[in-house]
């Protein structure tokens, strides 16, 4: 039985892009066509973004024919053809309205007259397609991180109409906020459009892609049906190797205490009590929102509160970042462009921002960083940092290597309590890895480890206990033989449980 | 909409409120303040510095800054003045100060944009450079201005002061660009974040520039009005003028980060700084409180937004903990 | 950020002196001229500065602070590093410069202040500028001569300098000691930091709230335009003689104040001698250098002149060449 293929939606062949002579990407070639979710895999720096700039518009490629709808093109037009893409980085302006953001790139009337009230309807329709019920006069900063990552998807499908492409989606959204993006997709999907999904998370890609295109250091390295491909074939697609070696061992931790913390409560938790002993990696489940960061940067001396905190036996009142410090304490942050690292200044700078005065010799008042250099090139070999020179600029790099210059970083401090928060949020599989490997050598080497993650199956590789907050309070305590992923889970999301284990 | 986030949009409430207490405070102070002259020649006196306000909002709501404004309300003035002067033609003098004030407004952003220096370090280098330039058009020398040019400063045109019918015409063009046409969007967009715009395929570095022309040619707007009013070209004209027009605009309610802004609030903060003075002058102060009590009450300005900001973080976390404590 | 700036200002100026003086005759004698800002007044004691300097043969190495005293600071240090024979110095600032004057000193290097006085200073050894007490006085004792006649409380508006600079204080001084003759006056004193749009600002409210002040003395003529303006608008600009004549007199000498003057609507200015204040600061520099002693003090006072007799000496104005 002859069945007539239809026209695909976007169609690319032999896709390159190089900058100043050096070829970041090259190989792409696949199909999509109307209705399917095609998952754009592959680690941090595999290509992913620059493909995706490229599929966008953003980017005019070196090489190759794209095809939209058959007809070939030299550059994507969006607008013109039909394809928009939500970026992982949201790019909504907080202080205009729903409406406004919506059709910002698109305005109804003339450019010296703007028709606001088309502006409003075209945006109320948009959303009324989505199926959500948004005021779109509310300016977008009043607005949730769900509700603003819809605002963008339909922002995006003002002129996606064939295809949309959505960068790491998933990220910054609580479970049901997710649920109700994969609906959405779903319904997208019935309709018509055709989705590039491009996710970290492995099980978002098997539950919601038909296909998938792997990229691996710029090239296509597969593609094929989801169905058809198991988990670990894909994952090791990507990573190059096997994944047996990426296997932590943990070693048993000391009876001593390193910190404990009692009746620990402020405006974002309640009566929270629990110790980490030297070399335990204690984890802390939860959503977003849950209050976690917030304990993570109360032990760090950056919020106040009530209750008793103890670090090595030594109370704590009132503490400073300073004096936690100098304790050896040390805090990676969650959110490391905006809290971590000095973007524009070298990876060798950013190593050792955290303990200059162990590089300064006082000599020449004011001179010589001495060993600054020789140390930031160890780290850098150690964690496997991929960078060109440690003078680069950490914003050259990708997000998986940042995440190991800001490792690097307190590490150089020689810390005896480490409070790691989303340690591989946005990390490519391979650079996880060795961040896992690292911060077990830590509790090995017998520092006391508190792991933030929203990552389940690394808090249970990690970890050798596991508490989860919810709404501001531990609800539950897990052992590591104990670990059960469908009870933390369970747990941490529903509302209905009350303190079982605690 | 609910009605907090209503109020909470129109950002030019709390100075308007400031303005109607200092008003009240000050006819209950001084019998003359309250008088139709009086109020007529508070707004005459703050149109200068409102106008460049005005100009001023669309640059700091693109998160820029012209610190080079009263440089270039010296130079406009300079290069009007020398040539009335030198030609005696109207024409000519008005056509090119105006011009010249957008040329050097929109070189600014040109410079921005082009080699990507912070607004501040760039106006601060052209600040030097349009003052320079001024002084070597003119010699460092007063040049007066023909009587007639008075009008525009002095004049009135159906019994309403000419430099109040000029700030309102600014007012309107101002509004309407800010809330009416793409440019006053993008404007705003830019403000909020330039990365963003560029993705959305803004037109990031016209809009920039125009921003930057807008700041110029209010400018010499002003530039000629002042003229017109003190009667000649000086050479302490302008000198601090920016840190007036920055203040009011602040005052006004424009986030000094960008991307959210409001004209008619930068209007109103200019005025606000007017009454001060004209509320001292009134009053015979002594000459030495002036800049105490201006200072004072820029400092007691900065701090009620400071506080009230505050106090509504403060109210949100104390009804997060009490959610909070009511699930445990 | 403005650090950095005058980092780089600081360089220029070096660069440029230092080519300056490598162009220069070793053999002549050389004045450091550090002049606080250009503006008209200034320019025209300069220019005397100038060409008594070219009559005696020295030559002048100029540097302009544009009102910044840390670059002010630096130029002189930079005049020291030259080997300037003498510095002549207009402040912006006098404490900021304070140490960079001791180093000249230090190095043997006299120092003439010229029309700002630094009076606190260990190392002056000269000044000349206006008598800016009597300037002021002068006015003020023509302006309580014209307001003899009159009884009752009289209201006389004065427009204050800059309240930081030393000739806007003296001035007031001066005027406020003549006018103090009068049993009846009342002085009503409005900062204007010398701008006229800050002049004009306060007369205009000075005369909403006092419509009947009947005296008004600017510390500079150049507001006086801004003064006629505000009495046009309020029907009280009358010329001299006239009844309701409101006497305007101002010190300076500009053009402003001459024309102002010459219509008449301003009874008259006390005009500075820029040209005698010029001259004597290099003959001062000149008497240091031959290791002369000189007066500490030279003041220089100025001349009042009238609307009847204004136009007759206008050669001496320097502000209506």
């Amino acid at each position: 039985m002859f069945i007539k293929q239809p026209i695909a939606s976007l169609s690319v062949s032999g896709l390159a892009k190089a900058f100043s002579g050096k070829t970041v990407v090259r190989d792409v070639s696949f199909s999509l066509y109307p209705g399917e979710i095609v998952a754009l895999v592959g680690e941090n720096g595999a290509g992913k973004s620059t493909t995706k700039n490229m599929l966008c518009g953003l980017l005019p490629p070196s090489e190759g024919e794209i095809q939209v709808a058959g007809q070939t093109v030299s550059v994507v037009d969006g607008k013109q053809h039909g394809i928009g893409a939500v970026h992982q980085e949201l790019s909504l302006f907080s202080s205009l309205s729903v409406a406004q953001n919506i059709c910002i790139s698109d305005l109804p009337g003339k450019p010296g007259r703007i028709d606001w009230p088309a502006c409003r309807q075209i945006a109320e329709q948009q959303l009324a397609q989505l199926g959500v019920d948004v005021d779109v006069n509310q300016r977008v900063e009043n607005l949730g991180a769900g509700k603003q990552q819809i605002v963008e998807i339909a922002k995006a499908l003002l002129h996606a109409s064939k295809v949309l492409i959505l960068d790491e989606p998933t990220t910054s959204l609580t479970a049901p906020e997710r649920e109700r993006l994969f609906t959405l997709m779903r319904r997208l999907k019935k309709q018509g459009v055709a989705i590039i999904f491009i996710s970290h998370f492995m099980d978002e890609i098997y539950q919601m892609s038909d296909k998938f295109i792997c990229l691996r250091d710029g090239r296509q390295v597969g593609s094929g049906n989801i169905a058809d491909t198991p988990r670990r074939e894909l994952e090791e697609m990507m990573v190059g190797r096997t994944l047996d070696e990426a296997k932590v061992t943990l070693t048993p931790p000391s009876s001593e205490q390193a910190v404990l913390v009692e009746r620990l409560s402020s405006h974002y938790f309640h009566d929270i009590s629990f110790s980490i002993r030297r070399g335990e990696v204690l984890g802390i489940a939860g959503l977003m929102g849950a209050g976690r960061t917030e304990v993570a940067e109360t032990l760090f001396g950056l919020r106040p509160f009530e209750g008793r905190l103890l670090v090595y036996g030594e109370q704590m009142i009132k503490p400073s970042v300073r004096q936690m410090k100098q304790r050896g304490v040390c805090y990676l942050t969650e959110d490391r462009r905006r809290n971590g690292l000095f973007g524009v200044r070298s990876v060798k700078e950013n190593l050792s921002a955290a303990k200059l005065s162990r590089f300064v010799q006082r000599r020449v008042k004011g001179m010589g960083f001495r060993g600054e250099a020789s140390q930031a090139q160890e780290w850098v070999e150690q964690l496997n940092i991929s960078v060109p020179s440690i003078d680069e600029a950490v914003s050259s790099l990708s997000g998986g290597n940042q995440q190991k210059v800001l490792l690097g970083r307190w590490l150089a401090t020689q810390p005896r309590v480490c409070i790691l928060d989303e340690p591989t949020k946005g990390v490519d599989i391979s650079a996880k890895f060795e961040i896992h490997k690292k911060i077990a050598a830590l509790a090995a080497s017998g520092v006391a480890v508190l792991l933030v993650s929203s990552d389940l199956p690394e808090l249970l590789d990690l970890s050798h206990r596991i508490l989860v907050m919810r709404t501001g309070h531990i609800v539950g305590e897990f052992a590591r033989e104990d670990f059960d992923a469908v009870e933390i889970i369970s747990l941490a999301a529903s509302s209905a449980f009350e303190k079982q284990r605690a | 909409m609910s009605l907090k986030h209503r109020l909470s949009a129109v950002n030019w409430l709390p100075i308007a409120a400031a303005t109607l207490v200092a008003c009240i405070l000050l006819s209950l102070l001084s019998s003359s303040f309250m008088s139709y002259t009086n109020l007529q020649s508070v707004l005459v006196q703050a149109s200068v510095t409102a106008i460049m306000a005005i100009g001023m909002t669309f640059i700091i709501v693109t998160a820029g800054i012209d610190i080079s404004v009263g440089a270039i309300l010296f130079f406009t003035s300079s290069l009007f003045a020398k040539l009335m002067m030198d030609t005696g033609s109207y024409a000519l003098a008005f056509a090119c100060a105006l011009l010249c004030a957008t040329v050097l407004g929109a070189l600014n952003g040109v410079l921005i944009i082009k080699y990507k220096i912070t607004p501040l370090i760039t106006t601060l280098a052209t600040y030097t450079m349009y003052r320079g330039m001024a002084i070597h058009l003119t010699g460092a020398q007063n040049i007066p201005v023909p009587r007639e040019m008075g009008f525009l400063g002095n004049g009135k045109l159906l019994s309403i002061p000419v430099p109040i019918l000029l700030l309102a015409v600014v007012l309107a063009v101002g509004l309407y660009l800010f809330n009416a046409t793409r440019f006053g969007l993008y404007a705003r967009a830019i403000g909020n974040s330039a990365q963003s715009a560029r993705e959305s395929n803004l037109p990031v570095n016209k809009v920039t520039v125009f921003a930057y022309a807008l700041g110029g040619i209010t400018t010499g707007i002003a530039a000629l009005i002042l003229l017109a009013r003190v009667g000649g070209l000086q050479s302490g004209i302008g000198i601090g003028i920016e840190f007036t027009v920055i203040a009011a605009v602040v005052l006004g309610g424009t986030k000094l980060s960008g991307g959210d802004g409001t004209i008619v609030g930068s209007v109103i903060g200019a005025i606000f700084l007017v009454l001060i003075d004209n509320g001292l002058n009134l009053m015979n102060a002594s000459p030495y409180v002036y800049d105490i009590v201006k200072g004072s009450v820029l400092l007691i300005a900065v701090v009620i937004d400071k506080v009230s900001v505050t106090r509504q973080q403060q109210h949100l976390l104390n009804q997060r903990a009490a959610r909070i404590r009511a699930t445990g | 950020m403005k650090h950095l700036l005058y980092r780089v200002r600081q360089l220029l100026s070096l660069a440029v002196l230092c080519c300056v003086s490598a162009l220069a005759n070793a053999d002549a004698i050389k004045l450091g001229l550090s002049v606080d800002q250009l503006f008209e007044s200034r320019v025209g004691v300069l220019n005397a500065i100038k060409s008594e300097a070219q009559k005696q043969g020295f030559e002048i190495i100029e540097v302009v602070a544009d009102g910044d005293p840390q670059a002010q600071n630096s130029q002189i240090q930079s005049l020291v590093t030259q080997k300037v024979d003498a510095i002549l110095v207009c402040a912006v600032d006098q404490n900021t410069i304070e140490r960079a004057l001791l180093g000249a000193k230090r190095k043997g290097i006299p120092i003439v202040a010229f029309d700002r006085a630094l009076p606190d200073s260990r190392a002056v050894d000269a000044f000349v500028g206006p008598d800016s007490i009597t300037d002021g006085y002068l006015a003020g004792q023509y302006t309580a001569q014209q307001l003899a006649q009159i009884d009752g409380n009289i209201q006389v508006l004065e427009l204050l300098g800059a309240l930081n600079d030393q000739n806007g204080i003296d001035r007031s001084k001066g005027f406020n000691d003549a006018i103090a003759e009068l049993p009846n006056v009342e002085v009503i004193a409005m900062p204007t930091d010398w701008d006229s749009a800050r002049a004009l600002a306060a007369t205009q409210n000075a005369f909403q709230a006092n419509p009947d002040i009947k005296a008004v003395f600017a510390a500079t003529d150049t507001h006086i335009p801004s003064v006629e303006t505000v009495l046009y608008d309020i029907a009280k600009l009358h010329p001299v003689g006239s009844d309701q004549h409101v006497v305007v007199t101002g010190v300076n000498g500009s053009n402003d104040g001459y024309q102002a003057t010459l219509r008449g609507n301003a009874d008259g200015i006390v005009v500075m001698d820029l040209h005698t204040t010029g001259v004597t600061a290099v003959q001062l520099a000149s008497a240091l250098i031959n290791g002369e002693s000189v007066e500490l003090n030279n003041v220089i006072p100025g001349n009042f002149y009238t609307t009847s007799n204004i136009e007759a000496n206008k050669a001496n104005i320097w502000g209506a060449q």
